[in-house]
């Protein structure tokens, strides 16, 4: 388990390099090491794609991609479904219409333009985590009622139309400037993003993710369901909130900065799961932070792959990635039919 | 350890059920129960009368109707988390969740509730693993993954687990439910074992009424329209409160015997003659195939020897097998039938 951990970290440095030093311009790495180390001079043009554009989008995808993977570990360990994610249950949806309401609904168009200031930022990460939590709350009530399984995910997708419903009337009563910059946040990106959005996703991420570590026991007693969870001295209700919270926390930051980001949530557990050799949150969690970054930074350098000028949309990489993933866990295991028997 | 003897459970006068939108529902009433360390109680009854809700009763999942229902003193429903972790540990048919977990790992949930905040192992808990591992005789098991484990290993496995909890009652839903035969008595001496070994007091739902005729110190025998009872199996066989219980379910519980019996309605009479098992093997055969073994009227069967050289006569034909025995008695019957069903 040491070998694969050190191995995972070194990848996760090496696509780090990676990230910064290949895209439209593919800067030597040595140059790119010394701008990062502040060792060129100021005004180097160099230095500038480096820190005002290259170093914030690699670091945005490392949490982006830890959050989702976390968040995804929290909801299959809650609702006991190896297919549970942020974006399959539509936690996404919900942060996606939290942000419609504000930013298509009026009150908040000045601040999705180029120009909206760091209250604005604020605002549009306030919505989308009450977006997230508004759609947890409703699938946790539901989940005690209809027993997981299948359900659970049609009722997720369900939830994911209505919401993607609801934010498709809001944009037929839109401004088409609005609407197009609308339509580009749901590809999802982990580009433009800039210091001053990423120093207020950052916090709030990085919170979430110690939250989510300091609360990994109930998530371990929960793993044998959730009448066992009580009798291991767990509180249930306890620990259905929590796993709200830092869901809507994590989930709905990422959502509002990097929009909608399809399969990584729900996916990264199960590679996680084999590298780490456990199933103990207090073991998995971490090897999902580095699993979700590593992963995260390949599929953003898959978006801006060196030579090519136009940047792909982010959902279509990850989904390339991630639907096999989904393949391989509905076919490949045992125990997922007997999750769903 | 709780000392032997001492209650663990008590129930007076529960009622038991659910509350519905147009009232509560009671599937059980007049329940009284006593649990003690060092027992092993079998609960027990037909589907549906009510063995779930008492056990989700017992565990605080669930509130009892009316009654006072006491584990370790305390009413499980109002009991804190942390106060039920303590009382009794738990082995419900759930599944863990999402899979790849390892047995050693699962075992340990069973310490969670003596760790602290962020559930690390120390080494009295890791010894608290290895004992129920050593007891449940799954150390062998422990790097494996468990759901690749057999439903029997999976059986032992979960039982290691509310070992590892450490608490002093022991409360499951039919643990021998998907066991082939061998395993339901293995588990089952397991659980006894617990209970005097390691002063446990231990609560199971089953089916297997033979088994627990022969191992449990009581029964709960729960059937719908009949009071409920908590007694030795042997003082509910007694009173009759059994067959109460599966009226026309077409077998009792047979005094003689201590074993159930299916009901019978023998067909014409044969006397048997011989000793040993033999004898004894060919009474049961032939009651099976529906024949009263007399004293006096009906053709004779003798048993000539017993064991591997077992050897039957009936005139002057000698059988080397019972097959031979059982096929000829068959083709006597008929034959003896015809003429009465030609005369009707």
């Amino acid at each position: 388990m040491r070998i694969r951990c050190a191995a995972g970290g070194a990848l996760l440095i090496a696509l780090f390099a990676a990230d910064i030093c290949l895209g439209e311009a593919a800067l030597p790495l040595g140059k790119t090491l010394a701008a990062l180390f502040g060792q060129l001079p100021s005004g180097d043009v160099l230095s500038r794609i480096v820190w005002d554009y290259r170093l914030p989008r690699a670091l945005t995808a490392m949490l982006v991609g830890a959050s989702l993977a976390v968040a995804g570990l929290q909801m299959q360990t809650l609702f006991r479904n190896p297919l549970a994610g942020p974006f399959e249950l539509g936690i996404s949806s919900g942060a996606s219409l939290g942000v419609a309401l504000l930013v298509l609904g009026g009150a908040g168009s000045a601040a999705w333009s180029s120009s909206f200031s760091g209250l604005g930022y604020w605002g549009v990460v306030g919505a989308a985590i009450l977006g997230s939590a508004a759609v947890m709350v409703a699938i946790v009530l539901l989940a005690i009622k209809v027993n997981a399984g299948v359900n659970l995910l049609i009722i997720g997708l369900m939830v994911g139309s209505m919401t993607g419903a609801v934010v498709a009337i809001l944009q037929y009563f839109t401004a088409p400037e609005l609407l197009q910059s609308f339509l580009l946040w749901t590809f999802g990106s982990v580009g433009g993003l800039g210091w001053t959005k990423l120093l207020v996703m950052g916090p709030v991420v990085l919170a979430g993710l110690a939250l989510s570590c300091l609360w990994t026991k109930s998530l371990d007693a929960l793993l044998m369901g959730e009448s066992h969870a009580r009798s291991l001295g767990v509180s249930v209700p306890a620990a259905r909130l929590q796993v709200v919270l830092t869901t809507s926390l994590l989930a709905g930051t990422v959502t509002a900065f990097c929009g909608p980001v399809a399969f990584v949530g729900m996916a990264v557990p199960h590679l996680a799961r084999p590298m780490v050799g456990s199933a103990t949150h207090r073991r998995l969690l971490p090897g999902c932070v580095l699993c979700g970054a590593v992963l995260m930074l390949a599929c953003d350098l898959a978006t801006h792959w060196p030579g090519s000028s136009t940047t792909l949309p982010l959902n279509a990489v990850t989904s390339l990635f991630g639907a096999p993933v989904v393949i391989w866990v509905v076919t490949g295991r045992k125990n997922l039919q007997e999750a769903f028997g | 350890m709780t000392r032997h003897g001492e209650l663990i459970a008590v129930g007076q006068d529960l009622t038991l059920g659910y509350r519905h939108r147009r009232g509560p529902v009671e599937i059980v009433k007049h329940l009284d129960i006593g649990i003690r360390a060092g027992q092993m109680v079998c609960l027990l009854g037909p589907n549906g009368a009510g063995k779930s809700t008492l056990l989700r009763s017992l565990a605080g999942i669930v509130p009892v109707l009316s009654g006072r229902l006491a584990v370790g003193g305390l009413d499980p429903f109002r009991m804190r988390p942390g106060e039920l972790a303590r009382t009794m540990a738990l082995v419900f048919n759930e599944r863990p969740a999402n899979g790849g977990i390892r047995v050693e790992e699962l075992v340990s949930l069973g310490r969670l509730p003596h760790t602290g905040a962020f559930g690390r192992l120390e080494a009295k808990d890791l010894r608290a693993v290895d004992a129920a591992l050593e007891a449940t005789s799954a150390t062998g098991l422990r790097q494996r993954s468990y759901s690749e484990l057999s439903d029997g290993e999976r059986a032992r496995v979960q039982v290691a687990r509310a070992l590892a909890q450490d608490a002093p009652f022991l409360l499951m839903d039919e643990p021998t439910a998907h066991l082939d035969w061998p395993h339901r008595i293995a588990l089952m001496r397991l659980l006894l074992a617990l209970a005097r070994e390691h002063g446990k007091a231990v609560l199971l739902s089953t089916h297997e009424i033979d088994l627990a005729l022969q191992m449990a110190d009581q029964w709960i025998l729960l059937a719908p329209d009949c009071p409920p009872v908590c007694a030795a199996p042997e003082e509910i066989a007694l009173r009759g409160a059994f067959d109460k219980a599966f009226p026309d379910a077409g077998f009792r519980l047979d005094p003689q015997h201590g074993q159930i019996r299916l009901d019978r309605r023998p067909f014409r009479a044969l006397r048997l003659s011989g000793s040993g098992d033999a004898c004894a093997w060919t009474a049961r055969a032939l009651e099976r195939m529906g024949w009263r073994i007399d004293e006096a009227e009906g053709p004779l069967v003798e048993v000539l020897a017993s064991g591997q050289d077992a050897l039957w006569r009936i005139g002057e034909h000698d059988f080397d097998r019972l097959d031979a025995l059982l096929h000829a008695l068959a083709r006597h019957r008929t034959e003896a039938a015809e003429p009465a069903q030609a005369k009707a």
